[in-house]
C-alpha cells in the first residue's frame, strides 16, 4: 500500500507536470500539443493518480483525509481539478489549465511537507471533517473561480488596449464572467458552512491563539468578500471587472488563510 | 505527370479575370471538351474569383507540352487576350502549384480557408463528368492531406485580415458565441452594412437605425433585422450587445454623456463599438468606460495589417511542409516505374514453374487429384513470392528513395536476363503508390469512375523529358522529347515521370 501510494504520487506528479506544460504550449503556440483536449486527459490521468494517492495515503497513515492539513491541502488541489474538469466540458476554458495544472502541482507536492497534525480534543471530530472537507471544496471552487477572474482582466485589459496578440486563444469575456459568478455561486454555501463551523471551533476554543484568530477574521473577510461580489452582482449588476477584482481578493484571503495553517506547525499554533 | 494551365490574380488584371469566370455548367463542359482531346487524359477545373485553372494529366501517347497547349487554347478560346496572363506548371512544378493553391499559399489573402472548398467542388464536378482518373485522384487526395497539415502545423489561417471579420472576431472574443446577440446599424455606409451583414450570417439579431425611414427600410431589406429611427438610440444603446457605426454626420452621433446614461441600464453588461465612419461618430473618450470596448476604422485596419503580417510569416514555414508534399509524390511516382518490371517478372516465374508443374501432373504426378494439384499450384506461388519478396522490396525502396539511375540499371538488367520485355504492360493502373491508400474522412470520392487512359496502338512514346521547369507555352517540343525507345523502363517512365 505504500509503494501505492509512493508510485500514484509520483505519477501523478509527472501527469500534472506534462500537463501543465502541455496548456502552456498550446495557449503559446498552436501545433505542438496534439489533437485539443490533450492537455485535459494527461491532467484528467493526473487526477486519478492524486485520489488514488490520497486514498491509499491516508490508509497508510491511519488518517481521515478530512481531518489533516497535510490531506485537506492535497484535496483542495484535486477538488479544484476536478470541477475546472467538469466546467471545460460545457464551456471552452482549456487555457484555465495555465493555471490549474500548476497549483493542483504545487499543492500536491507541498502537502508531502507538511506535517500531519493533531486537533485539539475539545473540537467534535465529526464537525470539524466536515468543517475541512466544505472549506476545502470552497477554496477547491473559489480557487477556480479567482482563476477565471484573472484571465478576464487579462483579456479585458488587452481588448481595451487593442493589443491582441494571444487573446484570439483565450476564452471569451462572458464566458469567463460567467464561469466565474457561477463557481462563486456553487462555493459560497461551502464557504458559509465552512465560516459558520469555523466559528464554532473559535467559541470552542479556551485559549485560541493569534494565528487562529487570524484564520477566523480572514475567513469572514473571505466570506463577505465573495457575498459582497454576489449581492452587488445581484443588486448593482456589478459584473466583469468588478466582479472579477473581488473574487481576486477573496481568493487572496482564503490563500493567506490556508498559508496560516500550512505554517502553523512551525509556527507551534494550534488549531 | 500534373499540368497546370491557368490565370490568377498574380498574372492578370481582375477585368479580365472576370470575364473568364466560369459557371458550373461551363466548367463542365470544358472538362468533356479537354478529355476528348487525344492529349488529354484527365482534367479537373478550378474556377473562383481570383484563377481560373486546367489541372490535366497527359495521356502516355503525347508529350506533356502538347496537353499545356490544348489546355491553354480551351481555356483562352473565348478570350484571346488572356494567352499572355496564361502560366503552364509541369510535373513537380505543376504538383508543387497545385498543393500550393490547395494549402492557399498561392491565395490573393494567405491563409483564406474558402479556396481548398473551390478546389473540392471543381475536382467533385469533373469525377461527375467522368474526367477523373487514377493519377489526379491521387494527386488531389496528397494535395489536400498537404492542405490540411499546412492549416493543422502552422497558424496561416489564424487572424483575420478584412475589417468585418476582425469586427466580428473581435465581438466574439468578447460575447463568444454572437448567436441571439444584438447588433445595432447606425447610418448605411458600405463597410458598415458588410459588417452588420457578417453579424446577421453568424446569428445575429439586427436593429437598424437612421435619420431617414426610405434609406433604413431599404437597408433592412437586404440585410433583414428590424427598423428604428435615430431618436429612438438611448434605448437601443441599453439593449443592444454591439453598435457599428458607419453614418456620414461631422459631429458625434453618440455623446460620452448620452451613452453614460444608458449604461446604467445596461448593469454592467459589455458593449462593443466599432466606429467605422470618417470623421468619427462615437465620441473617443467613451472607449475608456468600465465595459465598453470602441473600435474605429484605424484600430481594426491595424489589426489587419499585423494579421496578414503573421500570415506572411507562417507562410515561409507552410513552403517547407508543401515541398515534402511534392517530394512524397515525386518519390512515390518514382516507385511506380518498378511495377511493370517487377510484375513482369513474377509472371515470368509463375510461367516457367506452371510450365513445368504441368509437365510434372501429365507424368509422375498424374495421380494427384484437384485438391493436390490446387495445393501445389498454390505452393508455387508461394514460392515465387517468397523468392522475389526481398530483391522487389529493395527496388522500390531504393526508387523511392529516388534510386533514379541505379534503379533504372536494375531493371534494365532484369529486363535483359529474364526476357521481360513482351510482358511489360502500360497499362499498370491498379497499383496503389506506397502508402497512399487516403485516410478516412478525407477520401473526396470513392474509386475513380473514370478509368487510367487507353494504351493506345502505335509505337511507345518518349525516352526523357527535360527536368520540370515553368515552359512558356509557346515552346515547341525539341528534339530530345519525341521518342523512339520503346524500353519498359523507358516506357514506365514515360508514363509515369515529370522528374
Amino acid at each position: 500500500m505504500q509503494t501505492l501510494a509512493t508510485v500514484s504520487f509520483s505519477l501523478g506528479t509527472i501527469a500534472y507536470s506534462i500537463a501543465s506544460t502541455l496548456f502552456f504550449l498550446g495557449l503559446t503556440r498552436r501545433s505542438v500539443t496534439g489533437p485539443p483536449g490533450r492537455a485535459a486527459q494527461v491532467l484528467a490521468v493526473g487526477a486519478c493518480l492524486h485520489a488514488l494517492h490520497l486514498i491509499t495515503a491516508a490508509l497508510v497513515s491511519k488518517v481521515c483525509p478530512v481531518e489533516s492539513i497535510h490531506f485537506a491541502l492535497s484535496f483542495t488541489a484535486l477538488v479544484t481539478v476536478v470541477v475546472f474538469l467538469l466546467v471545460r466540458r460545457t464551456r471552452a476554458m482549456d487555457p484555465l489549465g495555465v493555471v490549474v495544472s500548476p497549483v493542483a502541482l504545487t499543492f500536491l507536492v507541498a502537502a508531502q511537507f507538511v506535517g500531519p497534525t493533531s486537533a485539539p480534543p475539545e473540537l467534535s471530530r465529526a464537525l470539524l471533517s466536515l468543517h475541512i472537507t466544505a472549506s476545502m471544496l470552497g477554496f477547491g471552487v473559489v480557487l477556480l473561480a479567482g482563476a477565471a477572474s484573472g484571465f478576464y482582466l487579462f483579456v479585458e485589459r488587452r481588448l481595451k488596449s487593442k493589443r491582441l496578440a494571444q487573446v484570439g486563444r483565450l476564452p471569451s469575456l462572458d464566458s469567463l464572467d460567467l464561469v466565474g459568478h457561477r463557481l462563486l455561486l456553487l462555493g459560497f454555501p461551502l464557504l458559509t458552512f465552512a465560516v459558520v463551523t469555523g466559528g464554532i471551533f473559535f467559541a470552542q476554543l479556551p485559549d485560541a491563539g493569534g494565528a487562529s484568530f487570524a484564520r477566523a477574521m480572514l475567513g469572514y473577510a473571505t466570506w463577505t468578500l465573495v457575498a459582497g461580489v454576489l449581492l452587488l452582482r445581484a443588486l448593482l449588476g456589478w459584473r466583469g471587472r468588478r466582479s472579477a477584482y473581488g473574487t481576486l481578493a477573496g481568493v487572496a484571503c482564503l490563500a493567506v488563510i490556508l498559508m496560516v495553517y500550512v505554517l502553523r506547525p512551525l509556527l507551534g499554533g494550534v488549531a | 505527370m500534373i499540368i497546370v494551365v491557368g490565370v490568377s490574380h498574380k498574372t492578370a488584371p481582375i477585368d479580365l479575370r472576370e470575364q473568364l469566370a466560369l459557371s458550373v455548367e461551363v466548367a463542365a463542359e470544358l472538362c468533356q471538351r479537354l478529355t476528348q482531346n487525344v492529349e488529354v487524359a484527365e482534367a479537373f477545373v478550378v474556377s473562383t474569383c481570383n484563377r481560373v485553372e486546367i489541372v490535366a494529366v497527359p495521356s502516355e501517347v503525347t508529350e506533356p507540352l502538347a496537353c499545356a497547349r490544348v489546355c491553354t487554347r480551351l481555356l483562352c478560346e473565348r478570350h484571346a487576350q488572356l494567352e499572355q496572363y496564361t502560366y503552364v506548371q509541369v510535373g513537380e512544378d505543376g504538383m508543387r502549384h497545385l498543393v500550393r493553391v490547395a494549402a492557399s499559399l498561392d491565395s490573393l489573402v494567405v491563409g483564406e480557408p474558402q479556396i481548398l472548398g473551390q478546389l473540392k467542388a471543381g475536382f467533385e464536378l469533373a469525377r461527375s463528368q467522368g474526367t477523373v482518373g487514377a493519377i489526379l485522384h491521387r494527386a488531389f487526395s496528397l494535395a489536400v492531406r498537404g492542405a490540411k497539415r499546412v492549416r493543422r502545423e502552422t497558424s496561416i489561417g489564424t487572424g483575420q485580415v478584412s475589417v468585418p471579420s476582425i469586427a466580428v472576431q473581435l465581438a466574439g472574443q468578447i460575447f463568444g458565441d454572437l448567436r441571439g446577440h444584438r447588433v445595432a446599424l447606425l447610418g448605411s455606409g458600405d463597410m458598415g452594412r458588410a459588417v452588420a451583414n457578417l453579424f446577421a450570417e453568424q446569428g445575429a439579431k439586427l436593429t437598424v437605425l437612421g435619420r431617414s425611414l426610405e434609406r433604413v427600410a431599404a437597408v433592412t431589406a437586404e440585410l433583414g433585422g428590424e427598423a428604428a429611427m435615430m431618436d429612438q438610440l438611448p434605448r437601443v444603446l441599453s439593449e443592444v450587445d454591439v453598435v457599428v457605426s458607419s453614418t456620414s454626420s461631422p459631429a458625434h452621433v453618440i455623446a460620452l454623456k448620452e451613452l453614460k446614461r444608458s449604461l446604467k441600464a445596461r448593469r454592467g453588461r459589455n458593449l462593443f463599438l466599432i466606429d467605422l465612419a470618417v470623421p468619427r461618430d462615437i465620441e473617443p473618450g467613451i472607449g475608456q468606460l468600465d465595459g465598453v470596448f470602441l473600435y474605429n476604422i484605424d484600430d481594426l485596419s491595424q489589426v489587419a495589417t499585423e494579421s496578414a503580417q503573421a500570415r506572411r510569416r507562417e507562410a515561409d514555414r507552410a513552403t517547407a511542409l508543401v515541398e515534402e508534399v511534392v517530394l512524397r509524390w515525386e518519390r512515390a511516382w518514382q516507385a511506380e516505374l518498378a511495377t511493370p518490371v517487377i510484375k513482369a517478372l513474377r509472371s515470368r516465374m509463375r510461367h516457367a514453374f506452371h510450365v513445368e508443374m504441368d509437365k510434372s501432373l501429365r507424368g509422375r504426378l498424374k495421380g494427384l487429384d484437384e485438391e493436390q494439384r490446387a495445393a501445389l499450384q498454390k505452393m508455387i506461388d508461394a514460392g515465387v513470392n517468397r523468392l522475389l519478396h526481398a530483391p522487389t522490396t529493395q527496388i522500390r525502396e531504393e526508387a523511392a528513395r529516388g534510386g533514379g539511375e541505379a534503379v533504372d540499371e536494375v531493371l534494365a538488367m532484369l529486363t535483359d536476363l529474364f526476357a521481360l520485355g513482351d510482358l511489360v504492360s502500360l497499362d499498370e493502373t491498379d497499383s496503389l503508390l506506397p502508402g497512399e491508400a487516403p485516410s478516412g474522412g478525407e477520401s473526396l470520392t470513392s474509386a475513380p469512375e473514370h478509368a487510367a487512359p487507353q494504351e493506345t496502338a502505335g509505337p511507345r512514346a518518349v525516352v526523357k523529358t527535360p527536368a520540370p521547369a515553368q515552359m512558356g507555352i509557346d515552346d515547341e517540343p525539341n528534339a530530345d522529347e519525341k521518342a523512339s525507345d520503346s524500353s519498359p523502363v523507358a516506357c514506365a517512365r514515360a508514363r509515369f515521370s515529370g522528374a
